[in-house]
């Protein structure tokens, strides 16, 4: 069993990863090669980190979870970077914290949609009278 | 121990930094009648028994290593910065005073009762300061000090001083591992900010209002 609190969460094609607490600088740097590492090895579609979990976020842990986010995208991952609180998000403006060419949002649920992974509209199956599996089906192929 | 909120307050919530608020409670509670306490009447001489207790019923919900770090940061609660005459005193001498130095702000903003936005500035400033401190200073203190309706923080290191201070504040400056934002980052937060350095030290004055 790892010793770490770091928790890599497979959805599908996309890796979240909620972070919590308050990160040290030895488990920062694990995070980033845990989370690397699976990026390389299954090829996500997307990584979501979210901060929703963290109360404080200064220039270090800024730039471990950019430099995180960016080396994702440099290996073909959309990265998104979700949770910041009104109090961070103002803090880290007024500092001026730049996270160009990062993508952030407010939730996960957002970045997950973003993604094309969201809530399935029932209504859907009713109209063409296909059961769920008939659906997935269809789907399938058009993939 | 700081006035104004009760020590139970304080460890329930470092506790439920990283335990849900329902676990945190549940756990303390237990940790304080095994104790034969009742919370009310929970002071700091209590701290070390406590996280005695804590330690074992903390391995339910977390791995050692964040059991550790919790129990080390409210080890601090008890016997930590040392309060002389309003100031709030921190020791930095390596990585797990930066915590500490975190812990006892968010503390002592507590006890203020500081809005939730300048808590959240003096927690990142204090952040910034003590891991400065930690990584490239020999050791030094932050004295924390409330006066007027601001904090004023005060950060006094034993050296080597910063080198190219002009470029860090002017923004030219951006180190590898963050260095140069994280001061410029402080200046851009606070009301009042001066910086005094040389080979024998630096010194950095910041000011919020509460």
């Amino acid at each position: 069993m790892d010793e770490t609190p770091l928790h890599l969460i497979d959805l599908w094609d996309v890796l979240l990863v909620p972070l919590r607490g308050d990160l040290a600088d030895t488990e920062a740097e694990l995070l980033t090669t845990r989370v690397l590492e699976r990026v390389s090895r299954r090829g996500p579609r997307g990584l979501i980190v979210d901060l929703s979990g963290v109360s404080l976020i200064d220039s270090h842990l800024c730039s471990v979870v950019t430099n995180l986010a960016s080396a994702s995208r440099l290996m073909g991952t959309a990265s998104f970077l979700t949770g910041f609180s009104p109090e961070i998000a103002l803090t880290l403006e007024t500092m001026g914290v730049s996270f160009e060419g990062l993508e952030t949002r407010g939730s996960v649920e957002q970045a997950l949609e973003e993604l094309g992974i969201g809530p399935r509209d029932m209504s859907d199956d009713d109209a063409t009278g296909a059961t769920p599996f008939e659906v997935e089906d269809h789907m399938d192929w058009r993939r | 121990m700081l006035a104004g909120h009760s020590t139970f307050d304080h460890v329930l919530r470092e506790l439920e930094t990283h335990l849900s608020p329902i676990n945190a409670r549940g756990a303390l509670e237990r940790a304080v009648a095994r104790m034969g306490v009742r919370p009310t009447a929970m002071t700091s001489a209590h701290v070390p028994g406590l996280v005695r207790e804590l330690r074992v019923a903390l391995r339910l919900f977390l791995d050692p290593k964040v059991t550790s770090q919790v129990l080390q940061a409210i080890e601090s609660l008890g016997s930590g910065p040392v309060s002389r005459g309003g100031t709030i005193r921190i020791e930095i001498r390596g990585e797990p005073d930066v915590l500490a130095a975190r812990t006892a702000a968010r503390n002592l903003c507590d006890t203020l009762g500081a809005r939730s936005f300048a808590a959240q500035k003096i927690l990142t400033i204090v952040s910034e300061l003590a891991r400065n401190m930690a990584s490239y200073s020999i050791g030094g203190i932050i004295d924390l000090r409330s006066h007027d309706h601001r904090l004023h923080i005060d950060a006094r290191d034993r050296g080597p001083g910063i080198t190219n201070l002009d470029d860090i504040l002017g923004g030219r400056y951006r180190s590898r591992t963050g260095l140069g934002l994280g001061i410029l980052g402080v200046k851009r937060l606070g009301e009042r900010f001066v910086i005094t350095t040389s080979p024998q030290g630096t010194e950095v004055l910041v000011e919020v209002r509460l």
